[in-house]
């Protein structure tokens, strides 16, 4: 529905915009595109059709310039902006944030040139903190970068800044300007990244766009698996066996070994959470997503969610996950990770490079590896929130509102070519923050990582020539050939060839299991937020995680305490929270 | 000194003996404990290894803090910083509780002074209208923006208040019968006999100013410019793993989150309130005025 509706918008703002586009032109141009909006009533497509015709009619006449999402501008154009930095960059001699190799290649395309009315380290709130106060003294630059702890956050400032009318508009800058790669990266997602940011129809920002790479994997401590000889994992059961046998043998001694190490203390299924359990079940505790009706449901309260539950309570029983495990929190986590004690971690697919590669440091002979582990459908089912956390926004009335569009084209363009890879890899080698000093956002498809590891994986195995491979894969392919071929079975292989090891472990094991399996992605339905979100969703979230302990520490009856939670997370506010999300989507 | 030597006193010293041990040993560990991880290797210091005594020794990390051209930068802008401000506070301090420190028969509106002050103290503009001033006044990016807001501590101003009030009467009117004015009394009676309060104030002073970062985060924009605060603020704020979105993003991540560099920053960062401190605390005598006055 919400896809047809914005099909419709779109063409509607084609007509709309190719219109305006022509009001400027001689009266004979204002006739015909008079004509071809009165025909859009009958025939949406033939009317598309004939506005680009007028278009390039327009075009021949030079009232107005074709749209180029790579076009030129004919003279300089300084703009300012801000950005966040990363801590004590090294940049090449005589080179900054401001004057660098990037920069000057943008200059170079575009004929344009940012100006840094100042910045701010990205992490931690130093960024935020003073793009707050630049909002709050309508002081804020041409083009700049929104960033939040997550969506919500974000889309309130934009709302703010939307109420205050103190941003452009980039409907039609979008539609005209964006790159068609862009376009495709976004359709990938039903376009959920724009909507976002959409406010009464109107886009106001261009967010970035991550590929899917969430899935949860299941990290085991292979060398004590294959010290103990029990066969690769590849059902939920295996798991469970291999957890029980780690209790048995405490392969850590003097019994430190925590078999399953787990940390939900105020997520369900964050990271280093049970998230892979909860998969196995088609069961997705913090989702609000579309059932097989079309309505939406809250992941959190399904019959599902209590099988999963069941499974860790019996883990729990058998003293397989910690007793204090509600009480862990991330850091604590990565604490027992890297002492070695733990056997068993659920985690994304870079795990290996933090911070299981630290249990190494500590213990030479350690490895770990993925196994992604499909659920009963031979899926891999995956719960999706959309994880756009930044936006591009332009400062009301600033002349050229395409400018950040036109760049996005540019930098997605040009990302991962070989010029760029080996820039950062040579000369700003050290600038510890490569991918970074280049601002601009990504917008990757939703399926980039998955096929960027399906191709490294196939030249690999010899299935696919490694020429053909773009040059940003090329070092993951040396090092993961290098492992595979000579290095994996001499002792210590892990420690001593650190990087070899976990290009491996998450390319080529990681995802390139993955890739291998059928997935089945479960998009969260709504990211915004509603009044009763904004009051309740909190205290919902603790009654939640507190019901789910009790379940898990076997402190209650599962069934009758699951029951119990139902209700009362509807009737204390989670109706009315689905009733607004419904109400919304309806809209 | 008489000393009661009771049994029971013996054994209220005893308790009072350990008591103050552990309060000392609570504030000294963490310290021990930061030295010891910037002395450790960083996986060691990651798996929670280490609490007192380094493990895996080394060095490393202080010689990575050798080549942090930032750390060293922000550091001498803390110095200055510290240096310039408490020069100005101590004199402008001074100007204000020489007044304040009047009968109000002597200094009629004393009292609507006082509470003015008092009032700034408990109530302020607001983050925004702060930072509109400062713009409006030219001061973004400027060393001052630094200096001037720390300058009037209102706090301090009414220790030195109650501590002039609490110097005899009689040195002042004797001063004044030997032709003393305002200005003399103020600095030649007054401030000599109120070292110890001063040298305390500043002390306050010192500890604040130093470790004050606010004021860098929100108004210098070019990282020449902050102080040593601002930049450690920066680097102890735990990033969070659960926000990571890309592998690009994780490599970073597992960069800059150095256990052991950031303890050995924050050690050097201690190390010069440490070394100020125990000088200063020397001014704590009181007693200075035992002689002068008899009665």
């Amino acid at each position: 529905m919400m896809k047809r509706m914005a099909g419709l918008i779109f063409v509607l703002l084609m007509v709309f915009v190719s219109a305006c586009g022509n009001n400027g032109g001689n009266n004979t141009s204002n006739e015909t595109t008079g004509n071809n909006t009165a025909a859009s009533g009958n025939n949406a497509a033939a009317t598309t059709d004939n506005a680009a015709a007028t278009n390039d009619a327009a075009a021949e006449t030079e009232t107005v310039a074709p749209a180029d999402p790579f076009g030129k501008y004919p003279e300089l154009v300084e703009f300012t902006t801000i950005r966040p930095t990363m801590n004590n960059p090294k940049f090449p001699e005589g080179e900054s944030y401001e004057d660098n190799v990037f920069n000057k290649f943008m200059e170079e395309k575009l004929n344009v040139k940012p100006k840094f009315v100042w910045m701010a380290p990205q992490d931690g709130d130093a960024y935020k903190k003073k793009l707050d106060l630049s909002i709050g003294g309508n002081d804020i630059p041409d083009v700049f970068q929104i960033v939040g702890k997550n969506i919500t956050e974000v889309q309130a400032t934009v709302k703010r800044l939307v109420e205050a009318d103190m941003i452009e508009d980039l409907t039609s800058a979008y539609d005209k300007y964006a790159s068609p790669a862009i376009k495709e990266a976004f359709a990938s997602a039903d376009n959920r990244g724009l909507d976002l940011y959409k406010i009464d129809g109107k886009l106001y920002g261009m967010p970035g766009q991550s590929a899917l790479e969430g899935m949860n994997f299941v990290w085991v401590r292979d060398d004590w698996r294959k010290k103990l000889n029990l066969p690769e994992p590849k059902t939920l059961e295996d798991v469970e066996a291999i957890a029980k046998a780690f209790k048995d043998s405490d392969p850590a001694g003097k019994g430190t070994t925590v078999p399953l190490a787990m940390q939900m203390q105020t997520e369900t299924d964050g990271l280093f959470g049970p998230g892979f359990i909860f998969d196995q079940f088609d069961a997705y505790p913090r989702l609000f997503y579309k059932d097989a009706s079309g309505s939406v449901v809250y992941g959190g309260i399904q019959p599902q969610i209590k099988d999963s539950l069941k499974v860790i309570a019996d883990l729990y029983k058998n003293g397989e996950i910690e007793k204090d495990f509600a009480l862990k929190d991330t850091g604590q986590l990565q604490e027992l990770l890297a002492s070695g004690r733990a056997g068993i971690v659920g985690q994304a697919w870079w795990g290996v490079w933090y911070p299981l590669f630290m249990t190494l440091q500590n213990v030479p002979d350690a490895d770990w590896k993925p196994y992604a582990i499909p659920a009963k459908n031979g899926k891999l089912n995956m719960g999706a929130t959309n994880t756009s956390n930044t936006v591009l926004v332009v400062k009301k009335g600033f002349k050229y509102p395409e400018l950040p569009i036109k760049w996005l084209n540019v930098y997605n363009a040009n990302r991962d070519t070989e010029w760029w890879v080996k820039t950062s890899q040579d000369k700003y080698k050290d600038a510890n923050e490569k991918a970074t000093i280049w601002s601009g956002i990504s917008i990757m498809r939703t399926d980039d990582i998955v096929n960027q590891a399906k191709d490294i994986v196939a030249a690999v195995n010899g299935e696919k020539d490694p020429a053909t491979l773009p040059f940003k894969n090329n070092d993951a392919f040396t090092n993961i050939k290098k492992f595979i071929d000579e290095l994996q079975s001499q002792p210590q292989a892990a420690s001593k060839n650190l990087l070899q090891w976990q290009n491996t472990r998450s390319w080529y094991d990681a995802m390139g299991s993955a890739a291998k399996l059928e997935s089945n992605v479960v998009y969260s339905a709504f990211d915004g937020t509603t009044p009763t979100m904004e009051k309740k969703l909190t205290a919902l979230n603790e009654l939640q995680m507190k019901a789910y302990h009790k379940i898990i520490m076997g402190k209650a009856d599962a069934d009758q305490e699951f029951d119990q939670f139902v209700s009362d997370w509807k009737a204390q506010g989670g109706d009315d929270i689905l009733k607004e999300i419904n109400e919304a989507l309806s809209k | 000194m008489v000393r009661n030597t009771t049994p029971g006193a013996k054994a209220a010293e005893a308790v009072l003996v350990i008591l103050l041990a552990l309060i000392s040993f609570s504030s000294l560990f963490p310290i021990i404990h930061n030295l010891a991880i910037s002395f450790s290797m960083p996986a060691k210091a990651m798996a929670g290894f280490v609490t007192v005594f380094p493990k895996g020794f080394t060095i490393e990390s202080y010689k990575k803090l050798y080549e942090d051209s930032v750390f060293f930068s922000s550091f001498w802008v803390s110095v200055k910083r510290v240096v310039v401000t408490c020069a100005i506070s101590f004199f402008i301090s001074l100007l204000m509780s020489y007044p304040l420190s009047r009968s109000v028969r002597e200094f009629k509106l004393r009292n609507v002074y006082m509470w003015l002050l008092v009032f700034s103290m408990m109530f302020n503009g607001g983050l925004i209208p702060f930072y509109l001033v400062v713009r409006q006044m030219h001061l973004m990016n400027n060393f001052w923006v630094l200096v001037l807001p720390m300058l009037v501590n209102v706090f301090n101003v009414i220790l030195i208040v109650n501590y002039f009030r609490s110097i005899p009467k009689e040195l002042d009117e004797s001063a004044a019968m030997d032709g003393a004015g305002p200005w003399y009394k103020a600095f030649r009676i007054y401030m000599p006999l109120s070292m110890p309060v001063l040298a305390t104030t500043t002390l306050f002073l010192i500890v604040t100013v130093w470790n004050e970062f606010m004021l860098g985060l929100i108004f210098i924009n070019h990282e020449s410019g902050i102080p040593l605060q601002t930049y450690m603020q920066q680097l102890v704020v735990r990033i969070d793993p659960t926000l990571m979105q890309s592998l690009e993003d994780v490599k970073r991540l597992a960069s800059v989150s150095d256990k052991t560099l950031g303890a050995a920053k924050i050690f050097a960062s201690m190390l010069p309130i440490m070394l100020v401190y125990p000088f200063l605390q020397r001014f704590f005598i009181s007693g200075i005025m035992l002689g002068s006055v008899k009665e």
